[in-house]
């Protein structure tokens, strides 16, 4: 086989690999930007809940131990509550609101991975490659092999594409990894703290609505209500949901490893599924938690 | 021990107090205590409401004032990538990456024709 055609091969072998590298590790970047993508979405409802769960449990301490405060005692010991409450809804609304601005960052990062852009962007280099008069004539009519050359510019330009967009996703985890690492160890500590609060606050309210739906009317004499059995059923079953309030912590600290992986660059299916499980818990739970307040 | 670990070993109890003295086995308990004890009960659990709302809020509010203080650099990161997109989009300033393989290539013909 002549230099030539050896060179030739080589070469369009050298560009298939480069591509194929550079696609997988732009993959995971992908897949690390959908995964903080899903979080931040689980983070935004989950601490609406939180809000409402706090509220709720507040609300059956305070009905109660009502008969237990004097009268002239009772409404500043209710808007003392509802000053402590207003200041955790203000907190929780603040965290809320930092997690929308790193969904911003994932969404940012997500769509510098986007094949499409720089597909296009691909193309139009290939035509201003033309343009250009940069691929002569005798360049664009020969051919390597079978490949014409032409042909294979645009594919050269495409495979650059990738490369550069690569080199700026490598760029940015460079730069900005011991600030993502510090945040996703703020966002585990934020979710552990509001999970194990509203792990609390629906214990409360489940408990109350053991004590008042369940327990005191089936002591009484009264006839129990048709829904009583229903609504036994659904405080039961809730009570064990809420055995899955850490879900949120756990998937922080999965997005946190996730990290890790992507910047040793060993990010891959099993990040991404021990993120999304978490995640999925997490959306699991807050819809048991909407259950509650419609049974109640 | 740290403040913050003393703060969350507190918290910890007082969860705990507080769903036990939510609990229909607490209000059973209750049953033929006098009036005092039944109210000193009730004010207890109020009291360990409060302080559970003041020290959980004091904890949320501390990681709340950590991710603040890093918004600028999370900020920073974002405005980074949207650059990189536009120079992503932009065909000139890829053309400068692909003209090295376009020259090989222009090479390798020349070696064959």
């Amino acid at each position: 086989m002549p230099v030539a055609r050896r060179a030739c091969l080589l070469l369009v072998v050298l560009v298939l690999v480069s591509a194929g590298c550079s696609t997988a590790r732009v993959n995971q970047f992908k897949q690390f930007a959908e995964a903080g993508i899903a979080y931040v979405e689980a983070v935004d409802a989950l601490t609406r809940e939180a809000a409402g769960a706090s509220v709720n449990a507040d609300s059956a301490i305070l009905a109660r131990t009502r008969s237990a405060v004097p009268q002239d005692d009772r409404a500043r010991t209710v808007l003392e509550h509802n000053q402590l409450l207003k200041r955790r809804i203000e907190i929780l609304a603040d965290l809320r609101q930092h997690a929308r601005l790193l969904g911003a960052y994932f969404v940012s990062l997500a769509a510098m991975t986007d094949p499409g852009a720089p597909a296009g962007a691909g193309r139009a280099a290939a035509r201003f490659v033309e343009s250009l008069g940069v691929v002569g004539s005798r360049l664009r009519t020969a051919r390597i092999g079978d490949l014409a050359v032409d042909d294979f510019t645009g594919t050269v330009v495409e495979i650059s594409v990738a490369g550069f967009r690569q080199a700026q996703l490598e760029r940015e985890l460079r730069l900005r990894a011991p600030i993502l690492a510090r945040e996703l160890d703020l966002q585990h500590a934020a979710m552990r703290a509001v999970v194990e609060a509203m792990a609390t606050d629906l214990g409360v309210v489940l408990r109350h609505a053991e004590q008042t739906d369940v327990v005191d009317p089936f002591r009484g004499n009264a006839k129990l209500p048709k829904t009583w059995a229903k609504r036994r059923r659904e405080i039961l079953t809730a009570s064990i949901a809420v055995a899955s309030a850490d879900a949120a912590a756990v998937a922080a600290r999965r997005l946190g490893d996730a990290f890790a992986a992507l910047a040793e660059n060993r990010f891959g299916a099993a990040e991404y599924l021990a993120v999304m499980a978490e995640i999925h818990r997490t959306l699991d739970l807050i819809a048991a938690i909407r259950g509650i307040d419609e049974g109640g | 021990m740290a403040p913050s670990t003393l703060r969350r070993r507190l918290l910890s109890e007082m969860r705990k107090t507080v769903l036990a003295m939510m609990s229909p086995r607490w209000d059973l308990a209750l049953e033929g205590k006098t009036r005092d004890e039944v109210t000193k009960a009730a004010r207890t659990l109020l009291a360990m409401q409060r302080a559970r709302l003041r020290l959980g809020n004091a904890e949320l509010a501390e990681v709340r004032d950590q991710l603040k203080a890093k918004e600028q650099d999370l900020l920073s990161g974002i405005e980074a990538l949207q650059r990189s997109r536009k120079k992503l989009a932009n065909v000139k300033s890829v053309l400068a990456a692909a003209t090295a393989l376009t020259n090989i290539v222009g090479r390798i013909v020349g070696l064959v024709a």
